[in-house]
Formats: C-alpha cells, sequence, structure tokens
C-alpha cells in the first residue's frame, strides 16, 4: 500500500497544491496516513533522544519509571551507585513485562511475575527458576540479562535512545544545550505537576500547536497579555541543528487579564514576567512563564492517538509558600483546569476530524517575518527535519523516484545563530 | 422540632445543596452556583499522581476568582458537550452551625452527536456554614479519582 487513497484526491481546487515554495505547506497525509506513521516510529521515534522523565522522580537508589518509547516498554531506574539505567521493560525468558506500574522502588532487584527469574539493577540476571532444566542446553545466568538502552542526562533531564548508533545526547542538542544550561542547568529542579490525556490527533499537530506562536491568537489570555503589546513581537526564534529552537525571551502583561506579577521568584534565566518557549526535536516542547516551567512529551500511538505527559517543575529549594505560588501560576494557565489547554486541544483535535476524511489537504506554514515569533521559520525548520529523517518531502510525501530532502533552505533561516 | 427531627432536617437540607449545585453546573447557571458559596469561600482540585508520587492541587480558588472563571468561560474556547452530575452523599457531620460532608460523585459528558461517556469520578469533601436558615458551601475540596480527561476543563466539577 502506498498511501490511502482520500476523497480529496478528486476534488478541485483543494487538491491542487498551494503556489507557494516546496517549503511552505504540507500534505496533511503526513499527519494521517498510517504507513507514514509506522516510518515515523521507526525512524524519528526510535531513532533520536527521546525524553523520559526528570532525575528528581527517581530520588532513591531502586526506584524506577515505566515508559513506552516508539511502541518499546522501557524502565528506567537508579541503580545501587545512583546512576540511572534504562532497560527494555521485558524478560528475557518469555517477554513478560518485568514492571507493571508507572513508578515504584525494586532495591532488591526486579523480579518476573511469570517464571519468577530476578535481575539485579544493573540488569544482570541474578536467578533462574530451577536453572538445572537448563543444564542440557548450557543456558547460563550471564547469557540473559536485560537488554539496556542507551541512557544520558542533561540538566537532570533523562534522555534515552533506542538506537545505538545514534551521536550522543550532546552532539544531538547542538545548540540548544547552551540554553538548556541556562534555564535547567543553574539550580536543581523538582517536578511538583504531572498529568496526561490521550488526545485525538496526530503528534505533530500537538507540536505545531506549542511551537507556533501565531497560536496565540486562539488564546483570549495570550491576545490580551502577549500579542496586543509592541515588545511581544519585537523577538526573534532561534533557530538550531537538528530542529531545535527557542524563542528569544519576552515579557508577559498577566495585568492585562487582570492576573498577578510574576516579578518575584522568577526561575533561573528568567526575567519578571518573562516567557520562553522550546522545543527539542521530535516532541519535548518547554515553556517557561517565569516562574513555572511546563514540560510536555508525548508518545505517538497511532496517527490519530498521541499520549501527551505534561509536568509542571519548580525549584527543589522551594519554601512552601513559593511552591504554593508556582503552582498557582501553572494552574493559572495550564494543566488539565487551567485556561490554555482546553483551547489547545480543541484546536488540534478539530484539525484531526477534518484531516482524516480528506476534508483539509494542505496546510500553510507561509508567514515570514524575519524570524519574529509569529514567522513559521520554526515549523518549516521542522518539517524540514522530518522529511530529511524519513527521506520523504513533507508537501509531496508520496511522490516517486528521488525525494529532495536537501534542507539547506531551512538551513538558511538557521544562520542567525 | 426534637433535636433528632432537626438534625434530619439539616441533613436534608445540606444533601439538597450539594445536589443542587450539580445540577446548577449541569445547567451551567453560575449564578447560582456561585451563590451557593459562602464568603469568602473556597474550591479546590486536587488529584494524587502515582506516577511522581505527589499530591497536587490542579485548581485552587476562592469564590471571587470561581465567579470571575465562571464568566470568562464564555470568552474561551470550550467545550460544548453537556455534563451531568450524579451525585451521593455518603456522610454528614453537624457541629455548631457547621457540617462537614462527604460525597461520591461522578460526572458524565454527552457530546454533541449525543454520545454519553464517564468524565470524571471523585469525592466532594464539603464544609459548609449556615447563613440564616441556609445552608453555603464555604470550601469544597474535590479530590479527583480520574487523573485523565477526554476534554480538559477550567469549569468546577
Ligand atoms: S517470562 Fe519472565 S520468567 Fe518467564
Ligand atoms: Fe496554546
Amino acid at each position: 500500500m502506498d498511501h490511502v487513497e482520500n476523497a480529496m484526491d478528486h476534488v478541485s481546487p483543494w487538491a491542487t497544491a498551494p503556489k507557494l515554495p516546496s517549503t511552505h505547506y504540507v500534505d496533511n497525509r503526513i499527519y494521517t496516513d498510517p504507513v507514514i506513521f509506522e516510518e515515523e516510529r521507526e525512524k524519528i521515534l526510535a531513532a533520536t533522544w527521546r525524553l523520559v522523565c526528570h532525575e528528581s522522580e527517581l530520588p532513591e537508589p531502586g526506584d524506577y519509571r515505566a515508559k513506552e518509547i516508539a511502541g518499546v516498554p522501557v524502565v528506567i531506574l537508579r541503580s545501587e551507585d545512583r546512576s540511572i539505567m534504562a532497560f527494555f521493560n521485558v524478560c528475557p525468558h518469555r517477554g513478560a513485562r518485568l514492571v507493571r506500574d508507572e513508578r515504584g522502588n525494586a532495591k532488591k532487584g526486579l523480579q518476573c511475575l511469570y517464571h519468577l527469574w530476578t535481575f539485579a539493577l544493573d540488569g544482570k540476571c541474578t536467578s533462574i527458576t530451577r536453572s538445572k532444566g537448563y543444564d542440557g542446553c548450557s543456558l547460563k545466568k550471564d547469557d540473559v540479562g536485560l537488554r539496556s538502552v542507551r541512557t544520558e542526562i542533561f540538566c537532570g533531564m533523562v534522555f534515552v535512545c533506542l538506537k545505538d548508533d545514534v551521536p550522543p545526547l550532546e552532539q544531538f542538542l547542538g545548540g540548544m544545550a547552551d540554553h538548556m544550561k541556562t534555564h535547567l542547568g543553574q539550580e536543581e529542579l523538582e517536578v511538583f505537576h504531572y498529568h496526561r490525556a490521550i488526545i485525538n490527533t496526530n503528534w505533530k499537530l500537538f507540536v505545531d500547536n506549542n511551537s507556533e506562536l501565531y497560536h496565540e491568537f486562539l488564546h483570549v489570555l495570550n491576545r490580551r497579555t502577549a500579542v496586543a503589546h509592541k515588545s511581544y513581537h519585537e523577538r526573534n526564534w532561534l533557530l538550531y541543528q537538528n530542529s531545535h529552537n527557542i524563542i528569544q525571551q519576552g515579557v508577559i502583561h498577566y495585568d492585562s487579564y487582570g492576573l498577578g506579577e510574576r516579578s518575584e521568584g522568577a526561575l533561573p534565566g528568567m526575567q519578571p514576567n518573562g516567557m520562553v518557549v522550546m522545543l527539542l526535536f521530535p516532541d519535548v516542547m518547554l515553556n517557561i512563564r517565569a516562574t513555572v516551567m511546563r514540560i510536555d512529551t508525548m508518545t505517538p500511538l497511532a496517527p490519530g492517538k498521541t499520549l501527551v505527559e505534561w509536568r509542571g517543575v519548580g525549584l527543589k529549594s522551594d519554601t512552601p509558600d513559593v511552591r504554593a505560588m508556582r503552582i498557582q501560576h501553572h494552574n493559572e494557565v495550564w494543566g488539565p483546569a487551567g485556561r490554555n489547554l482546553p483551547e489547545d486541544i480543541a484546536a488540534v483535535e478539530t484539525q484531526w476530524e477534518t484531516m482524516v476524511q480528506g476534508g483539509s489537504r494542505y496546510s500553510l506554514f507561509a508567514r515570514e517575518e524575519g524570524l519574529k515569533p509569529q514567522d513559521d521559520a520554526n515549523l518549516r525548520a521542522f518539517y524540514q527535519e522530518w522529511g530529511r529523517c524519513l527521506g520523504r518531502a513533507p508537501n509531496d510525501p508520496f511522490r516517486h523516484g528521488n525525494v529532495d530532502t536537501d534542507v539547506s533552505h531551512s538551513i538558511k533561516e538557521i544562520t542567525n545563530v | 422540632m426534637s433535636d433528632v427531627a432537626s438534625q434530619l432536617f439539616e441533613r436534608e437540607a445540606i444533601r439538597e445543596l450539594i445536589a443542587r449545585v450539580g445540577r446548577l453546573l449541569d445547567t451551567k447557571d453560575f449564578a447560582a452556583v456561585i451563590a451557593s458559596f459562602a464568603e469568602p469561600g473556597s474550591y479546590v482540585l486536587r488529584a494524587y499522581s502515582p506516577e511522581i508520587g505527589k499530591e497536587m492541587i490542579w485548581m485552587s480558588v476562592k469564590r471571587a476568582e470561581l465567579l470571575r472563571l465562571l464568566k470568562e468561560s464564555a470568552e474561551h474556547v470550550h467545550d460544548l458537550a453537556d455534563r451531568t452530575h450524579q451525585i451521593t452523599v455518603d456522610q454528614i457531620s453537624l457541629e455548631k452551625g457547621e457540617a462537614l460532608a462527604r460525597s461520591t460523585f461522578s460526572v458524565f459528558r454527552t457530546d454533541m452527536k449525543g454520545q454519553s461517556d464517564l468524565f470524571a469520578v471523585g469525592h466532594y469533601e464539603d464544609r459548609l456554614v449556615k447563613n440564616g436558615d441556609t445552608w453555603l458551601i464555604d470550601s469544597r475540596t474535590v479530590r479527583l479519582h480520574t487523573r485523565m480527561f477526554t476534554v480538559p476543563t477550567p469549569l468546577p466539577l
């Protein structure tokens, strides 16, 4: 199967590609097509560094967190020497899931529920039930350790990568590493909020939503506190290799919406009422609103189903009063009962509804504002990187023959850093 | 009225208040929801995250801020579905003009196509006070068991 034919293939003029440079629009089948989704799993989601948690979520030896990366169950745990390691969350005997909960402590090691094999925190098999049954074929404990997964920690953020031949994390982060050090590396952070949802949309549409500052018009709060103010438009996107990006800090006028100032207790690197938005390709979105940080990660489950995890982050050293302030600031805008999340989800779910039946064939990323906040350059760079990974042109993903994956046109936009 | 009768009478009034607030939320009669809260009043939405092993506050507002959120809701892009509360008051303890009540609630969501799903379950922990003859909610803590919403919402549950 090449792609799923949809009704709009036969309807004019919507089936006609926009008269725009090829970088300035995408074919919406990159969101809906099941073949493309499977390729993304293999070539992006399993082949890049993926954020799994913050190290504060694993404070004690034996603490673990379970997670799925590109469909593969992974357990991340803190070992006796306090290092953090990750393994396939799979018993090497016959494939039972080793830890079944999201989080826990396995100080005494891991035991498979099925035939009771046990494993140490370094992944070595420590006992095989009635092992003499394997004497005949000479199977030994040393032959059946857990499959380890590459793990690296940067500024307290725990990343794993399923592929062994991908360059090290810091090389992958490139120019973003310095921004992360500024915002995440100066003081110890602590996660105080976690929630998740399965949203009915393609994962990239949620990346677009968060990264595209033109979408601030969706939120009444942002219309009044951000885009209505001249200074908001006077800063630039900084675009980096591998399609990571960050917008220079802007000042948000909370008072324009009757919300309290965020002048005290700003997080490291933040000015009073400052805001930054970052994307770490492919799926990590960091937003900082002066006093509080939000970290979003995604687990795409199907073309139109995406598990999103949201974390709210403060400083480990917070006093109870300061923490309460951060929680309040978090909840005013973010979280499942915040003002903005329902609006974002409504937008991206309606996009999916129109696209999946072929009611919408192309999406435009054609804004050019000299890298100012509402320029689409960061999204153009994202889709060029996506195209490079898949060997498909985002605007024409089913073109036969050689696909132009030259990213030099978006690299031109990257030369600002 | 005997002590027992008056206690039953008060309990029934509290039960009715808690049920009524659920109905008022369903019909979006927000002015009446707010009128059911005492000043300064508080509304707190809590959940426990087993993923990070922490108690979380998802919303914590006074009556005035709750009023503002409810008034604001029309200008936000909001969920167009209907909601239906089902509330059982499990326990009421009365003491000197005040009361504590614990209820179990479920909220169903009926989308625009008419499909209904369970949206959230949890408990209300209400502290109630008497204003003249009328019971009012002084503080409501909503303890959510549901942590994954199909549609996030700033509307109180
Ligand atoms: S599957 Fe784990 S011990 Fe058999
Ligand atoms: Fe948004």
